[in-house]
């Protein structure tokens, strides 16, 4: 303490120096966590206990409401029961087809690889479409079965709950399917081998062995499809089954918004503690494999009519995979109006692109949702890799709280997030800071913004991981600050993640329909909410036209974030070649 | 170029005790000074301490005259090469090396010439526009190395830069790096777990243990002379054998052992050996190389004082000299290095040993 500049350093010596053990680092972190907390709070977290508050108005006579009201209750255990039968019938399709992909190679097998995970590239609002035009009662499939068979449509058709469960089926499945697969290629074959050495047939070796070994990526399996049923409102909108997210709306659209704030905290808490249980499930389970194996290798399927039955099976099931896909690219050149009765559209044409792209009126709801989406994605790049960054570098606990509060809005579902920006933002109050958004153009943003910035900050996180710290620690060594740090080192490294993270924010805001359709205002409808109105007034053509284009998208993205996960060509080096 | 001082340095995470205690010493200018001791002593925090990654919880740290402390790292021109070299992925070999530079707002011109330098001064100057993944771990320890040395830095700070090496670049880089040293005179400290190592290119060494300095100086004086238990178990290889002072004179001092035997150690100035008084608890070290095999074990009553006593475990051939491993009564092992020869104690026998008294060292226990 002998060059101290502050006058009084030699009087209040024990102050001056406690703070100095607060390194120029860390005060950048707090200088940049403070207002990432503060957007957080009054955009993500107030929201959510605007919505809790609301509920509890009027004494809470909304959840005496609730209890009372048998339609909501039922929607309630309907909502609970299409989960639990979702999670099963997924969790086999998913399993099944895992081990099968993995374990055995058969005719189709490369292709049926790459088929397995289209279910992803289905936009959510157009691909309940598609199941409902494919399996419904007014469906392709019914109509052809009975066509061919004699059985009457609705007989085969699958409507009411086996029609959602069709849809969560199908479309749900990629959640078994991708944590299987994983956890069967980081199983070593030694492993099974030692078992099958210590005397356990084959079907014991799969029960002790494989199965416990599997069990993770089971469990979170299950908690991801049993959170992503219950937020589920596309499929049961469809297929008209009441279920909690229906009631959500229709109180809201009712007016009755005590009763919506109700509903919607108890999808909440349901949601949140499903993901603290996955998080606290991921957390504890041990370390499942220690030896570094290579895994089993696929066994080839023997003799020709068993090579011949898996290659019509995988057929099959390749067909099933491509069918919504398929239907939509077809319905979306149907000519509007003429689909009646036939099993197939009728007449065919161009005319629903033409008319998009030509039509000011037409093209407005594509523009709409590629500006609000475009915009959302910009904000979710800024917050979320900021919000990742000092995540990642600051050692304090409020980094953890900083981490819930960004992706709180992951667990819950659309509807309730639609619900929460609706109750939080309709009047001014000193909590919004006077801010009213019901109607404005900023909604849509918000919206997207608090649904998909967990997006783009988990990828984000996942770039800063592979980042060694000592990197940024050389930039300041070298006489960089760090703000200068962060943009000529930290953020160039993380940026790869940050792209596929927007990228993949932006298609999720441009195909968004769940909370578009509580919040849109009429002077800005998004393109799902204009697909679910085209589809309404019978112009089938059209709204297929739409979602066809927001599924292409999607794959583009899919594809640009593939080819971005490749190395890098190496340059040519000829000129460089040491001597 | 400048000297580094540090005054009672302590550094504490939370309540546990501290990873550095009341730490102090000066650098002098153009000194290439070396942080020793085993994974977790403190000798890592306290060169992040320097370089200003992490804040003492109490004392100064000073620069020539100036109090650094305070100051952030990148204010304080400091070259830092890291363990894992910390190299950034996404330039090339020019930028990495003129990242520094560009820091400084160097001219353009002049950036390009220091950078061809620099390269250059290790070896690298054909591989200027390789990416980073194309080279190999030396020559991405050297890019390292001319990414600290191009900014002149005032201080180089080293953290354990080779140990990620094979052994034979790791001696050639060694050498590299004290002679670039001695080329700049830049003031350099070295972080290094390898004792060989420091012995090799220091000119002083700071042997650490558990936060707390427990010597310095130079590679001959620690290796010698060593002041604790722990420096002479560290350094090279010892035997240290814990006893009682029991009668001292101007020249010797009579140490009791724990197993009864007595040995007599010279008195060195400016020791431990100068300074315990009869009642001490003390340390004896013994190098392996100072203690000669003086035949069978006499009868119990017939041992002389000035000589040890164990049986034979295990006699290893090395080369110019063989490695005999004996089991002192109480179980302690014992290490002694004699020239190889045909009589060479068998293995269970019991043996007399005779250190050299003028190099047996009197070290706190």
């Amino acid at each position: 303490m002998t060059t101290g500049t502050v006058p009084t350093d030699g009087i209040v010596a024990a102050p001056a120096r406690r703070r100095r053990a607060i390194t120029a680092a860390d005060r950048f972190i707090y200088v940049l966590a403070v207002p990432l907390a503060l957007v957080l709070l009054i955009y993500v977290v107030m929201p959510m206990l605007a919505t809790v508050v609301t509920s509890f108005n009027n004494g809470g006579t909304a959840y005496r409401a609730f209890l009372s009201s048998g339609s909501t209750l039922s929607a309630l255990l309907t909502s609970v029961g299409i989960s639990v039968v979702s999670v099963v019938t997924a969790g086999v399709l998913g399993s099944t087809l895992a081990v099968l992909l993995t374990r055995f190679d058969f005719p189709g097998r490369r292709a049926l690889r790459v088929f397995a995970i289209l279910p992803m590239a289905l936009p959510p609002l157009i691909g309940a479409m598609s199941f409902y035009y494919l399996y419904g009662s007014s469906g392709i499939m019914p109509r052809a079965l009975a066509a061919l068979t004699g059985i009457s449509a609705d007989a085969v058709a699958a409507d009411g709950i086996a029609g959602v469960l069709l849809v969560h089926t199908l479309t749900m499945y990629p959640y078994f399917y991708l944590s299987v697969t994983a956890g069967l290629a980081g199983s070593d074959a030694s492993l099974e081998e030692a078992a099958l050495n210590l005397g356990a047939r084959r079907s014991t070796m799969w029960r002790t062995v494989l199965l416990p070994m599997l069990t993770p990526a089971l469990v979170s399996g299950a908690l991801l499809t049993f959170m992503v049923s219950m937020a589920s409102f596309t499929a049961p909108q469809f297929y008209n089954v009441n279920t909690l997210t229906m009631r959500i709306v229709g109180a809201k659209t009712s007016g009755d918004y005590e009763l919506a704030a109700a509903q919607s905290t108890v999808l909440s808490a349901v949601s949140i503690a499903f993901l603290l249980a996955m998080r606290w499930y991921q957390n504890r389970r041990s370390t499942v494999n220690a030896s570094k194996g290579t895994p089993q290798a696929a066994t080839a399927v023997q003799g020709w009519p068993m090579r011949i039955l898996a290659a019509v099976g995988s057929l099959v099931v390749m067909l099933i995979l491509v069918a919504p896909v398929a239907a939509i690219l077809l319905l979306a050149f149907t000519v509007d109006g003429t689909w009646t009765v036939q099993i197939l559209p009728p007449q065919y044409t161009m005319s629903n692109f033409v008319e998009i792209f030509t039509h000011a009126r037409s093209l407005r709801p594509l523009l709409v949702s590629a500006q609000m989406s475009g915009l959302a994605m910009v904000i979710s790049i800024l917050i979320g890799t900021l919000t990742a960054w000092v995540v990642g570098r600051w050692r304090g606990r409020g980094a953890g709280v900083l981490d819930v509060m960004i992706m709180l809005p992951w667990a819950l579902p659309g509807t309730v997030v639609g619900i929460n920006i609706v109750t939080a933002f309709a009047a001014p109050t000193p909590f919004n800071l006077g801010q009213v958004f019901i109607g404005s153009l900023w909604i849509l943003p918000l919206a997207y913004v608090i649904r998909f910035v967990p997006l783009v900050f988990r990828n984000a996180a996942a770039s800063l991981a592979q980042i060694d710290p000592s990197v940024e620690e050389a930039a300041q060594s070298l006489g960089a600050g760090p703000w200068r740090t962060l943009q000529s080192v930290t953020l160039p490294l993380m940026a790869k993640g940050v792209i596929a993270g927007a990228l993949l924010a932006f298609v999720q805001g441009f195909g968004e329909y769940v909370a578009s359709v509580v919040i849109y205002p009429p002077r800005f409808i998004p393109l799902s909410v204009e697909i679910y109105n085209r589809q309404y007034a019978n112009e089938l053509g059209s709204a297929f036209a739409y979602g066809s284009l927001q599924m292409v998208a999607i794959l583009v993205v899919l594809i640009i974030s593939e080819l971005m996960d490749r190395p890098p060509r190496r340059r040519s080096r000829a000129r460089t070649t040491p001597s | 170029m400048t000297s580094v001082s540090l005054v009672d340095v302590t550094k504490r995470y939370g309540q546990a005790a501290p990873s550095v205690d009341q730490l102090s010493f000066t650098i002098a200018d153009g000194e290439f000074f070396t942080l020793l001791g085993p994974s977790g002593c403190g000798k890592s925090t306290t060169l992040r301490m320097i370089a200003g990654f992490v804040a003492p919880t109490e004392g100064t740290i000073r620069f020539g005259e100036s109090d650094v402390t305070g100051v952030p790292p990148y204010r304080r021109d400091t070259g830092m090469v890291f363990q894992n070299y910390a190299l950034f992925p996404h330039m090339d070999v020019t930028a990495n090396v003129a990242y520094g530079l560009r820091m400084r707002r160097t001219a353009k011109a002049d950036r390009a010439q220091r950078v061809r330098e620099a390269l250059d001064v290790v070896g690298l100057g054909p591989y200027a526009d390789r990416r980073i993944q194309e080279l190999s771990g030396g020559q991405q320890q050297r890019v390292a190395l001319a990414r600290a040395l191009v900014i002149r830095p005032s201080v180089l700070l080293l953290d354990e830069p080779l140990s990620n090496l094979d052994a034979k670049l790791r001696e050639e880089t060694r050498s590299q790096i004290r002679q670039l040293q001695q080329e700049f005179k830049i003031t350099s400290v070295y972080v290094t777990h390898d004792q060989a190592e420091a012995m090799a290119v220091s000119d002083r060494i700071a042997v650490l243990e558990a936060g707390v300095l427990h010597q310095l100086g130079s590679p001959r004086e620690i290796y010698h002379r060593p002041a604790t238990a722990f420096v002479a178990n560290f350094i090279g290889r010892s035997n240290v054998i814990a006893g009682t002072v029991t009668d001292r004179d101007d020249t010797w001092l009579g140490v009791k052992l724990d197993d009864g035997s007595v040995l007599q150690a010279s008195v060195h100035p400016d020791t431990l050996s100068a300074t315990a008084e009869v009642g001490d608890e003390v340390a004896l070290s013994l190098r392996p190389e100072a203690i000669e095999v003086a035949g069978p074990a006499p009868a119990a009553a017939d041992r002389e004082i000035g000589t040890l006593h164990g049986r034979v475990t295990a006699v290893e051939f090395t080369g110019s000299t063989s490695q005999i491993t004996l089991e002192r009564k109480g179980g302690d092992e014992m290490l002694v290095s004699v020239t190889d020869s045909d009589d060479l104690p068998e293995v269970d026998t019991e043996v007399a040993l005779r250190p050299d008294p003028a190099r047996i060292w009197t070290v706190q226990p």
